[in-house]
């Protein structure tokens, strides 16, 4: 089979688009920093959780609806998970955070509607303040 | 209407398609209905060659039109995410938008879905008739004219309503109404992914090896298997033999779609769990181009098909093989750069 000019050169043409636009698309992609570690999303500091999986490595997420659907597809259980409190805006252990659902929402991409607090009164005032519930120990969401 | 500079580039399109739409859908009828009245011999066909050649060439501009606005489409979705803040991260949340209005927001979402669907049926239809009306015009008497005609018809009347629907959509007040669920998150990341796309009988515990087999392992054999349906093709067209290319390539249409999901978007995205395509838009179009291509591949199969099917006449038949043979190499071509591609990305990934 005898192949044109045209040919061989459009073939080349194509084949160097072919391979040059996924290198071109790899080194001109920036992936950004501190973003949910499930879905890319901006994270908010102060909805963020970050958990440390079993081999040490952290993970930021978005909202605690991102971190549960993460922890979902992880067969060991995590070292730690970090929450943060939405009063101070500081981190503390998921452990020891109370958690309301109320109607406000955190992050409208996830539609996630439970909030972190360190202290019981925040936790009731907020619950108070938008038709919410102070969850108890079994509704915990790293239970 | 939110309006920035692609509503105003789909607007355009949208009204130029209407109009060429509803000229091809005139001319087109009246062409027709002369084709059928036409006096026998040379003299019908010059009669409706004088009729056709203003017809085919707004088929032909309507056809490249048709081709610009589905990127157009997606690329005027994408510039709708910042109108939502938070709430919408991708073009999947655009397209939830007015779920559950009562206003005449609730029209967005199924204008959507259906624009989504009748771009890629729209260019097949108007290649289909593109490829019909070049075998038809190498003929001496034209007798695929009304195939051909009918072809047009059906792809100018989708290509309107194509274009009002779009219309619509731009004008439909949609900026006011905000998401009633989660964006893309809940959709594609909710739940075990095995069970929501794909039976866990089919892919079992090793789903992405068995995907990477089913993606390589499809396009590879369509490769081969019209590497030797053009080599069979050299003398005489084996019209039975289109057959199994079809199944081949709809096949690939399907693991296409369902790689992209699974394997694709998260490598690229540097998200293993997140299975959104919309977000490879803006943040890793070649993945949407590769899959494109694999489309165009089997695109091309099936377009083969008409003009091996719908082509067949005693006045075509000694230049058909090698028409339906261009049509082939090229599907050839796309599923080779398809899976050439594909696998660059995923290395580089």
């Amino acid at each position: 089979m005898k192949l044109s000019k045209a040919s061989v050169v459009s073939g080349l043409i194509g084949l160097l688009v072919v391979i040059g636009l996924p290198v071109a698309g790899h080194l001109a992609r920036r992936i950004p920093e501190d973003r949910c570690a499930l879905d890319g999303a901006t994270i908010d500091p102060v909805y963020r959780v970050e958990i440390v999986d079993s081999e040490g490595h952290p993970h930021a997420f978005c909202c605690l609806r991102c971190a549960q659907l993460w922890l979902r597809r992880q067969e060991t259980p995590p070292q730690k998970i970090t929450v943060t409190d939405e009063e101070s805006g500081e981190p503390l252990d998921a452990k020891a955070a109370w958690y309301v659902r109320s109607q406000r929402v955190t992050q409208r991409a996830t539609g996630n509607r439970i909030h972190v607090f360190r202290d019981e009164a925040n936790a009731v005032e907020h619950a108070v303040a938008n038709s919410g519930t102070v969850l108890l120990d079994d509704e915990n969401p790293f239970r | 209407m939110i309006l920035n500079t692609y509503a105003v580039l789909d607007a355009f399109l949208s009204l130029l398609r209407g109009m060429i739409g509803l000229l091809v859908l005139w001319i087109g009828v009246s062409t027709w209905w002369a084709w059928l009245r036409r006096p026998p011999g040379p003299e019908g066909r010059k009669e409706l060659e004088d009729r056709g050649y203003l017809l085919f060439l707004l088929a032909g501009l309507l056809l490249a039109l048709n081709v610009l606005s589905w990127p157009v489409f997606y690329l005027l979705l994408q510039s709708y995410v910042p109108e939502w803040g938070d709430s919408v991260m991708c073009i999947y949340g655009v397209t939830k938008i007015g779920l559950g209005s009562l206003g005449p927001s609730r029209f967005l979402p199924p204008l959507v879905t259906a624009l989504q669907t009748t771009k890629p049926v729209l260019i097949f239809l108007s290649g289909a008739w593109f490829v019909l009306y070049l075998v038809n015009r190498r003929t001496h008497t034209a007798p695929l004219t009304g195939r051909v005609l009918l072809l047009l018809l059906a792809s100018g009347l989708l290509a309107v309503t194509d274009a009002a629907a779009e219309s619509a959509y731009l004008v439909i007040p949609k900026k006011e109404v905000f998401l009633s669920s989660g964006c893309c998150t809940e959709a594609f990341d909710w739940g075990k992914r095995e069970v929501q796309f794909l039976p866990q009988a089919l892919v079992g515990e090793n789903k992405e090896g068995r995907l990477y087999a089913a993606y390589y392992g499809s396009h590879g054999g369509m490769v081969l298997a019209l590497a030797g349906c053009i080599w069979l093709c050299r003398r005489r067209l084996l019209a039975v033999g289109l057959a199994p290319l079809l199944l081949g390539a709809i096949l690939c249409g399907a693991v296409n779609v369902v790689f992209l999901i699974e394997v694709v978007a998260p490598r690229l995205l540097h998200l293993p769990y997140h299975h959104c395509p919309y977000d490879l838009v803006p943040r890793g179009p070649e993945g949407i181009v590769s899959a494109a291509l694999s489309l165009g591949g089997s695109f091309a199969v099936g377009w083969a098909c008409v003009a091996g099917w719908l082509g067949r006449d005693p006045e075509s038949r000694a230049y058909l093989p090698a028409t339906v043979r261009v049509l082939l190499r090229v599907a050839l071509l796309s599923y080779f750069w398809a899976m050439l591609m594909t696998f660059v990305e995923l290395a580089l990934a």
